[in-house]
């Protein structure tokens, strides 16, 4: 067997139950009520996250590991993956700055915010695409990149309120993606008896 | 330039490469996750797991989760340094291929 389709199998077993698209889509759905209510404060957004990580690990145990064994993915090494998410949002953030800079229209960002958003959400999600390599997270990132630019040509012109149905719609998408690869993988993995 | 007889016979047999570039993926995996996800019989599997085990690459536990056994295995600091060296190793034995 090539290291290559070891890699493969290993990335299918470990995010193919369609948990971590799932929490992603809760996630993408407090960011919206986040930014649609306004008083709803973005650091419950970051606590619904920290426990959402809890819920989603004891979920695996219940569901996903009883079917196909116990795993749990290597983590990345703390300062490659803080230095490239640092690279990343300053590049995107950064280029949307000085494209608005050049243009000379500051007001360009309220305007493209979500499709900066989209750019910065992809990279996360082609970073996972990297572990996981499953084709649907490639299928995402580029959807949300594409998603990004279609919420800033159709509501652009609400500034910052057009990331609520950017986030809604990435919510949405997350959770068909995520519900259809759940029910998929307990059709095929069936519970292993005690 | 590596010589061919220089390649580490004990990562370089196809099972045992199979175990270790699975765990490389995960911080530690039961016994039937890698089994199913390698696509090894259990024997196969057990047979070059404690071939690995002995020589250090690759350590053990064992523990009880919710009445059940669970053993689990993880690569070890060796593992991981025989693992990139005999990579290293094959890739400069391959780009010697003329073509």
């Amino acid at each position: 067997m090539a290291e290559e389709d070891v890699g493969k199998r290993m990335g299918r077993a470990l995010y193919g139950d369609g948990l971590t698209e799932l929490f992603a889509a809760v996630l993408f759905f407090l960011l919206a009520a986040a930014w649609d209510v306004g008083g709803l404060p973005t650091i419950l957004v970051g606590v619904g996250a920290v426990f959402g990580v809890k819920a989603l690990g004891s979920v695996r145990e219940r569901v996903v590991h009883r079917r196909i064994g116990y795993a749990v993915p290597a983590s990345e090494d703390a300062a490659t993956l803080g230095s490239g998410m640092a690279i990343t949002t300053i590049a995107v953030i950064g280029g949307g700055l000085f494209v608005a800079w050049y243009v000379g229209d500051v007001a360009l960002i309220r305007t493209w915010v979500a499709a900066i958003a989209g750019a910065l959400v992809a990279a996360g999600i082609w970073y996972l695409a990297g572990r996981s390599q499953l084709v649907r997270h490639r299928v995402l990132a580029m959807a949300t990149i594409l998603w990004g630019f279609v919420a800033t040509v159709t509501w652009g012109d609400d500034g910052y309120s057009s990331l609520v149905p950017f986030f809604v719609g990435l919510g949405v998408a997350f959770g068909v993606v995520g519900a259809w690869s759940l029910v998929a993988f307990l059709r095929s993995h069936p519970e292993r008896p005690a | 330039m590596t010589e061919p007889r220089e390649i580490d016979r004990l990562v370089h047999e196809p099972g045992r490469l199979s175990i270790l570039v699975g765990l490389a993926h995960v911080e530690e995996a039961e016994f039937s996750f890698l089994v199913e996800t390698l696509g090894m019989t259990r024997g196969n599997f057990a047979a070059h797991v404690a071939r690995l085990e002995e020589h250090g690459l690759v350590e053990r536990s064992k523990a009880f989760v919710d009445d059940r056994p669970r053993t689990t295995y993880r690569l070890t600091a060796e593992g991981r340094r025989r693992l990139r060296e005999y990579r290293r190793s094959m890739r400069a034995l391959l780009s010697a291929i003329p073509g």
